[in-house]
């Protein structure tokens, strides 16, 4: 029980970040293989069936710009960040930078009040 | 790269259609290269299991397929019951359902208010009653596919398929062809249930006779094995190469409980003597008529199903050393 609430709390928390880091991997032009290994080079694994319905939802809602070129005799279809995508995916790393510093504010003010009451009792 | 193909195949009539083409190429480059990838690594052509390993990691065709199609939700009891990659398909089977009960409903009752013995609530309670059970039976069918794909995500095997005689058939078609099969039969369990067990079928009019009620064990068995086994097709695609053995058993029995019927006429009892001359025209038109119908169509097929399966065990011998 406790280990599948872990999963699903888990799994919620890296969705929003897969969206940030798909975008910002796409700064530079990529096609699918390269990059799903290049998020899990960097620890952020993705599994085939996740990626690509995404980069589609990322395209229609005008955030990515995508095109067919032929490559190693293959055509393959190249992603890259839309202007739109760039103005949002900056946006975004703002929130997520002020997130970051709230929770770790929280966490400081949270662990030093256990500390306090540490000392209190003892 | 037999192998790939099929599972392109498998996935394609569940993609969103103006985007079929599309999403194919972008699945079958991404394929190839996590293939040719390994291939690199081994230094080598990648074995029938290899390559199936890696179709394994991107999940069943249903799963894939569900993949691409909008959020259409999820069916969750605090737990998640049917997850979002099959819901659509869970709505869709819903749907087909309800048609399919809402025209057999009033299909019967306009036969039967021919006569003049039901009403209009009659109507509506027997449409409630049969959406509400074939609904369930629904849902606990993608309930236990959903389980089945959270335990095995990355079970998808198709070489067994494909070293098997099924693998001629498309395997789609089959596996469409399963997935109607079941459906028919759990639209038609609450009717066979109706018309087999219930004591009084026609308000009052007239009783189904013993004879009649003796048909509802067999009828039912039928029925729900060949649910099952569809189930098994559905699940497990190597099953389908017994499909034919499976619908002779299954007219067989139906032509002997069809057979046993015709004898064992007239089929309705009068209890009120005002109706004499409408069950008199049930058991003639409807009874009577119907089974013979029946009977000829069900020994059409059993004999249909029995030339194919000779036909086929024919080849297999002349392929024999």
């Amino acid at each position: 029980m406790g280990v599948d609430q872990f999963e699903n709390l888990r799994l919620e928390l890296r969705r929003g970040c897969l969206v940030v880091a798909v975008l910002a991997a796409l700064r530079t032009e990529k096609y699918g293989y390269t990059l799903r290994k290049e998020l899990s080079e960097h620890g952020m694994e993705m599994d085939e069936g996740t990626l690509y319905p995404l980069l589609r939802r990322l395209e229609s809602q005008g955030l990515l710009e995508s095109e067919w070129r032929e490559e190693d005799r293959r055509k393959k279809r190249f992603y890259r960040l839309s202007e739109q995508g760039e103005e949002i995916l900056g946006r975004l790393l703002a929130e997520w930078k002020g997130l970051d510093k709230s929770l770790e504010g929280i966490l400081e003010e949270t662990n030093h009040g256990a500390t306090e009451s540490i000392s209190a009792v003892g | 790269m037999e192998l790939l193909n099929r599972y392109l195949r498998s996935v394609k009539p569940l993609l969103p259609r103006e985007e079929r083409e599309d999403i194919l190429a972008e699945l079958s480059e991404e394929i190839r290269s996590a293939m040719d990838e390994r291939e690199r690594a081994v230094g080598r052509p990648l074995t029938e299991a290899e390559q199936n390993e890696i179709l394994g990691q991107f999940g069943p065709p249903l799963v894939v397929g569900g993949r691409y199609r909008p959020s259409e939700g999820t069916l969750s009891f605090g737990k998640e019951i049917i997850g979002r990659e099959i819901f659509p398909f869970y709505v869709r089977a819903l749907k087909i359902q309800l048609g399919l009960s809402s025209a057999v409903v009033c299909v019967v009752f306009a036969t039967m208010s021919f006569w003049q013995l039901v009403g209009f609530d009659d109507l509506l309670r027997a449409l409630a009653l049969q959406v509400s059970i074939q609904g369930s039976v629904v849902t606990l069918c993608f309930a236990y596919v959903q389980s089945l794909v959270r335990r095995n995500p990355g079970q998808w095997d198709l070489t067994q398929a494909a070293n098997h005689p099924a693998h001629k058939d498309s395997s789609w078609s089959l596996r469409f062809e399963a997935i109607v099969q079941f459906l028919v039969c759990a639209a038609l369990l609450p009717w066979l249930h109706t018309a087999f067990g219930v004591a009084n079928v026609l308000s009052g009019a007239g009783v189904v006779t013993a004879a009649w009620h003796n048909a509802y064990w067999p009828v039912m068995g039928a029925t729900v094995a060949t649910m099952l086994f569809s189930l098994a097709r559905v699940l497990r695609q190597e099953v389908s190469s017994y499909r034919r053995q499976a619908n002779l058993a299954l007219d067989l029995v139906m032509l002997a409980t069809s057979i046993y019927l015709l004898l064992s006429g007239p089929w309705l009892t009068v209890v009120n003597p005002a109706k004499q001359q409408e069950i008199r025209a049930i058991n003639e038109y409807v009874f009577r008529d119907g089974l013979i119908a029946s009977t000829i169509t069900i020994a059409a097929a059993a004999v249909y199903e029995a030339f194919k399966l000779l036909k086929r065990s024919d080849k297999a011998g002349k392929l024999e050393p």
